[in-house]
């Protein structure tokens, strides 16, 4: 179907003139240490954390300030290429590479703007990690209440723009819950502020701001964001429990959820990745599943709450490693342990269906000869993040076992946490009317496609 | 309209769901807040030509796709009860009333969540659900007759539950929508937020998936008095910093206290009562009302029955007001609640100034946002005061906006005030959303990024 919108794939030497010429302007704008064009200064952007891939940028630009990518983005029209914007890379879908475009590197845009402890805000630059701002907030005794699955090390910005859910989401929801305000630069240069930094989002007009959650970095490139931001709370505690199979699971932690109101966070994962995790330094015992929880709150509420699980669960796991396992919550950091290829796909999927995604996965894994291992996050009462992760010698099995599981998700009503290139098509088959409708969005915001559709929104 | 017209929509929808009766046209020209015929004729609001009737998405898209052909401009309608004139045919032409769009088709207690057509009322959703034990995150005090898809197109940022769970656009999970063109899309969040607060000019809202929540074990109200509106602010703005998310809160000031007195109810004699209601665990609720006890110190605890009242009363606040009335001029300003104490001197500086009588009411809403709304009492009988009195309400409007507010609702009566809340660039891309989904405008005309009534800013800056 063509909507005009078309990615951006001249003849190689039309490219290599057009850059040439763009990459002194570019040089101009950012100066020569900000312009990357070299091999060995490329490739760590041909890499998605959970995977490497094929797909090079041409060019990688570094901009430090939002008016350097104001200028940098109508030159890039001009010249007639591509733009994909990229935070820490951590996602799972490859939205933050491109094949032989621009990539905009925003780490360098990472400065904590403004604490207003009067309003219960913060603004930061898209760039600024988890970590950077929590260890802003902390010494105020504040925090932002979310934490992306991924690592610390993964920035705002694209948390914002893959709509992001974490630890910390059953409390706080996702990102769209929190974000107030958000800056973004268009392709023509135009600095565009949604909305409000005193008031939430909603009610005055068509909303802009959250527009921009899940916008996959195709309408404009996020520079900036207010957000709400809470005190941390008087007292945390993690308990985790081992479960003999996952419905005796699933029902412990479905009767935890309805008595528990000081819940942050709730996550549960099977042998597969307790295995994983015994390759790394972590010495955690062998079990079928463990469950953990982590509450926060008032303390005696908190206290109380955790006399209440200790009836609920019938085999809980010793503090010390409960507190450990949270201190090894972070998948990135699991992952990286393992050899082999290896492959992370992550969908949002109805709480109900938990039990079936997990039997489906550990059924092909199984049938096509290659490890596996699920993990489950409670983002709300209705929905759940599930990552399989899939690996073994040979990747031609991993690659048909992933596409199978994540057409099983689908069937069971799942959707793909984002689309990047990779799971753009399973996108454009969970929703199916939906890239009809963001193409008008984008026609308004980036007219000219200067942000590529990544074979989603066309 | 053409009586061929008509033929071709009773063809659509039957000709039982086709009105053009003169009471009907009347009735489907007003909301909450009845316009008298002078400002009707200053502000250019036509009749509408029919009153449609569907009773399902594929209806609505014929009757959409009719429209774009006959260029008809098509105006839904849910529950009419906001006061800000969204739901005015400016142009004539189709009222959409969705009302009879009212089926509940799964409350599901394992995904945790709930389905319905758009034109069904929240009580009657919320009584389906309470069957089962779940509730609605949040949902408004005209939970009697407003219905999902109003409550949604109108931003949905207060009410029940929206302190605590979010507004309504956190707990959309899909929404159906029949655009302009007459497609049918189904759109998840949070790409819905598109459709959240468009007010039906980006399409008509047919269905939406909601998250479902338990009906926690306890529930506590609470209310306090204050013999000053600051220390009352101030007991507020240390709430929103504690982190305690009450589940509603309203405050009422010593206007509002004395004409319900004066309708007959029992209530005492404050400068401010703060009513607040807390759910949850048993334990939570017990650490809150503490924590609540606390900072509101500089308040008296009000006796139990009050509070209860208030929690009975809940769904009639602003209905009940309007009986002193006839009629009221409702201001629904967001502020920022660290605003609200020089919101509410600066407001009753203009009232008093304009020589008005304002009661002033207030509903927490998300995030540390405060729908303060200075009521005015009025009479649409008598049309000149009538004006003067709207005129005071939007430099009421105005004045809140210069502090930092922002409106709850566009509709008709606030669009004047787009350029003053949004900067060129946002209100430009707004406009360019409007003719992008809705080329030939017919979806409710004279709305949110359409404003015709530029005139009355400059009477504003006189007056």
């Amino acid at each position: 179907m063509s909507h005009g919108l078309v990615d951006i794939a001249p003849q190689n030497w039309v490219i290599s003139m057009s850059l040439n010429k763009a990459y002194a302007e570019f040089v101009d704008i950012l100066g020569h240490e900000n312009v990357l064009r070299e091999a060995d200064e490329i490739l760590p952007y041909s890499i998605c954390r959970y995977s490497r891939s094929e797909l090079k940028p041409a060019l990688v630009l570094k901009p430090t300030s939002v008016q350097q990518l104001s200028r940098l983005l109508p030159a890039a029209q001009r010249y007639g290429l591509s733009v994909t914007p990229r935070g820490s890379g951590f996602d799972s879908a490859m939205g933050s590479l491109t094949n032989g475009g621009i990539l905009i590197d925003l780490t360098g845009l990472n400065h904590v703007l403004k604490v207003d402890e009067e309003n219960c805000t913060i603004t930061v630059q898209s760039g600024a990690t988890f970590e950077s701002i929590a260890k802003d907030l902390a010494s105020k005794g504040l925090s932002i209440g979310l934490e992306p699955i991924a690592s610390l090390k993964a920035t705002i910005g694209g948390f914002i723009a893959s709509h992001g859910v974490g630890y910390g989401s059953l409390r706080h929801g996702s990102i769209l819950n929190t974000v107030r305000e958000i800056e973004v630069v268009l392709s023509d240069g135009s600095i565009v502020r949604t909305g409000f930094k005193g008031i939430p989002p909603g009610g005055t007009g068509y909303d802009l701001s959250r527009l921009m959650v899940g916008s996959e970095g195709l309408f404009g490139i996020i520079t900036e964001a207010t957000l709400e931001i809470f005190p941390l709370p008087e007292l945390t505690t993690n308990i985790a429990s081992a479960f003999s199979d996952i419905e005796e699971g699933r029902s412990i932690l479905k009767e935890i959820l309805k008595k528990a109101s000081t819940l942050s966070s709730m996550y549960f994962f099977d042998e597969g990745l307790i295995r994983i995790l015994q390759t790394g330094s972590f010495k955690i015992p062998y079990e079928r599943f463990i469950g953990m929880v982590r509450l926060e709150g008032v303390k005696e509420v908190v206290t109380q709450e955790v006399n209440l699980i200790e009836t609920i669960y019938h085999t809980p796991l010793h503090p010390q490693v409960s507190e450990q396992l949270w201190n090894h919550r972070f998948l990135h950091q699991i992952i990286e342990t393992l050899k082999n290829p290896v492959l992370v796909d992550e969908h949002r999927l109805p709480t109900d269906k938990n039990v079936e995604a997990y039997r489906t996965l550990r059924d092909l894994a199984a049938k096509n000869g290659v490890k596996s291992a699920f993990y489950s996050l409670q983002t709300s009462l209705d929905s759940n993040l599930v990552i399989f992760i899939v690996y073994g010698d040979d990747l031609g099995k991993v690659n048909v076992t992933r596409k199978e599981i994540e057409d099983a998700i689908i069937s069971l009503g799942g959707k793909p946490y984002t689309a990047g290139f990779r799971r753009a098509e399973a996108m454009r088959k969970a929703s199916p009317a939906l890239p009809d409708m963001l193409i008008k969005i984008k026609r308004v915001l980036d007219g000219t496609n200067l942000f590529g559709t990544k074979g989603w929104i066309c | 309209m053409s009586a061929t017209l008509i033929d071709c929509l009773s063809g659509i929808v039957g000709k039982n769901n086709v009105s053009c009766k003169e009471a009907d046209l009347v009735c489907y020209s007003s909301d909450l807040a009845p316009l008298p015929d002078i400002i009707i004729s200053t502000y250019g609001i036509k009749a509408p030509s029919v009153v449609v009737r569907p009773k399902n998405a594929g209806q609505v898209s014929e009757i959409l796709e009719f429209a774009n052909k006959e260029k008809v401009p098509v105006t839904p309608r849910g529950g009419a009860s906001s006061a800000m004139g969204g739901c005015l045919p400016m142009d004539g032409g189709i009222v959409l009333d969705m009302t009879s769009m009212d089926s509940i088709l799964s409350v599901d207690e394992n995904g945790m969540r709930v389905r319905v057509q758009a034109g069904v009322t929240f009580e009657r959703v919320l009584k389906e659900m309470g069957k089962k034990g779940l509730k609605l995150g949040c949902f408004p005090s005209s939970a009697p007759s407003a219905t999902i898809g109003g409550y949604i197109s109108n931003g949905g940022c207060a009410g029940i539950g929206a302190p605590k769970n979010g507004p309504i656009a956190l707990h959309i999970l899909q929404l159906e929508v029949v655009l302009p063109d007459g497609k049918r899309v189904s759109v998840e969040s949070p790409y819905s937020s598109l459709f959240v607060g468009a007010e039906g000019t980006l399409g008509v809202i047919t269905q939406a998936a909601l998250r479902a929540y338990p009906i926690p074990e306890s529930f506590r109200v609470l209310s306090y008095g204050f013999n000053d509106v600051a220390s009352a602010c101030s007991g507020l703005e240390k709430l929103f910093r504690s982190g305690i998310k009450p589940y509603f809160l309203t405050f009422m000031d010593r206007h509002f206290l004395e004409i319900t007195s004066k309708l007959g109810l029992d209530v005492p004699s404050y400068e401010m009562i703060i009513f607040t209601a807390l759910e949850g665990s048993k334990e939570s609720v017990a650490a809150e009302e503490v924590a609540i006890n606390k900072i509101f110190s500089f308040g008296k605890m009000l006796d139990v029955t009050f509070a209860l009242e208030e929690w009975e009363r809940k769904y009639k606040a602003e209905l009940f007001i309007k009986r002193a009335g006839p009629t009221i001029i409702l201001v629904e300003a967001n502020v920022p609640i660290v605003k609200l104490r020089e919101a509410i001197s600066r407001l009753k500086d203009v009232s008093k100034r304009l020589g008005l009588h304002i009661c002033l009411y207030g509903l927490m809403g998300y995030g540390g946002s405060m729908l303060t709304m200075p009521i005015v009492l009025t009479d649409e009988r008598r049309g000149e005061e009538y004006f003067n009195t709207m005129l005071a309400a939007l430099k009421m409007t105005s004045v809140a906006i210069s502090i930092g507010a922002t409106v709850y609702s566009v509709g008709l009566h606030n669009s004047i005030f787009m350029e003053l809340i949004h900067d060129v660039k946002r209100l430009e891309i707004m406009k360019l959303l409007k003719r992008m989904f809705d080329p030939l405008g017919i979806m409710n005309p004279g709305k949110l990024t359409e404003c015709r009534m530029a005139w009355l800013t400059s009477l504003l800056k006189t007056g």
